[in-house]
């Protein structure tokens, strides 16, 4: 029999192209632009540090250019880039996952009124309250909570069991609302240099 | 408890009570409804407090650092795309004007 195997082992398969082609580069740059928000966004909430997190979102996206052939097509993209930025995050041991707590400009637009509640929420306010947090917490608060990931594609992000990404976002958010109705001065000042302002002006109003 | 609110419903009433008095009292109490009426969707302050603070970061302006990275990624592009040696160009982070 001179015929190749009909099916399956066939050896004339073309090795996996390691390159990709200029469309499908273009594709995958457009796809980092279009994520470039979201990152920074999470980047800040992982950080609390404008700077420290633009720098963060910077090197993640140069690593997913650097790796966008590990990228399988057609999965979902944003997941992807999120797991890039966090695992860099902590393998530099930034910080040790501790977070800078206060965002000055953030800090200054910082009350939000929710539509149909009476209570406002203040920002810097959740921001200190998110760094008080142990890092897997506040990952899985802002992946979930914020970002509005399933819980599926959180636990791919983290590596960990879909139970245990529920079981952070459940600790975390108590955590969160017991240090947001808890009495500010018994809070730990996590940035004793800077004096606390805008929530307790806030409140003397 | 709803199970034993509805039991209470049930036998405490005595039979003589006309149906509408019956309907009347049962209606009347509705104290067990907090167990088992599904509630208005609240506003999650958590949630929403996430939510904002997500989306104020993410409606800020992109700063310049990562359009000239784009511009690297760009560069990287073309120079391979044109048959240049991709080395030519590498993206890297970090390498900001100072």
């Amino acid at each position: 029999m001179s015929e190749p195997e009909p099916s399956g082992t066939t050896p004339a398969a073309p090795p996996r192209r390691v390159e990709r082609t200029p469309e499908e580069d273009l594709k995958f740059r457009n796809e980092l632009v279009a994520s470039i928000p979201a990152l920074r966004a999470f980047a800040r909430g992982l950080c609390g540090d404008r700077e420290l997190a633009d720098d963060l979102a910077q090197e993640a996206l140069a690593k997913a250019w650097g790796a966008r052939d590990s990228y399988l097509p057609d999965t979902h993209f944003k997941a992807w880039l999120f797991r890039i930025l966090r695992n860099h995050y902590y393998s530099q041991g930034r910080r040790a996952g501790r977070m800078a707590a206060w965002d000055e400009e953030l800090a200054e637009r910082t009350l939000i009124s929710l539509p149909g509640q009476g209570a406002a929420i203040d920002l810097a306010d959740m921001q200190r309250g998110l760094a008080t947090l142990p890092a897997e917490q506040r990952e899985a608060l802002l992946l979930v909570g914020a970002s509005g990931l399933a819980y599926e594609e959180v636990a791919a992000i983290a590596g960990c069991a879909v139970g245990t990404v529920k079981s952070r976002v459940a600790r975390g958010r108590q955590a969160l609302l017991k240090f947001m109705n808890g009495p500010a001065e018994a809070r730990p000042n996590p940035d004793p240099d800077k004096p606390k302002k805008s929530s307790e002006m806030a409140r003397a109003a | 408890m709803n199970a034993s609110g509805s039991m209470l419903a049930a036998t405490a009433l005595p039979m003589s009570q006309s149906r509408e008095a019956n309907d009347a009292d049962y209606y009347q109490d509705q104290s067990f409804l907090g167990e088992f009426v599904e509630m208005p969707p609240q506003p999650d302050p958590i949630s929403a407090g996430l939510k904002k603070l997500f989306e104020t970061v993410a409606e800020e302006p992109i700063p310049d650092d990562f359009l000239s990275l784009l511009d690297q990624i760009d560069a990287e592009r073309s120079a391979r795309q044109s048959g240049a040696s991709p080395d030519a160009v590498k993206v890297s982070a970090g390498a900001k004007a100072q």
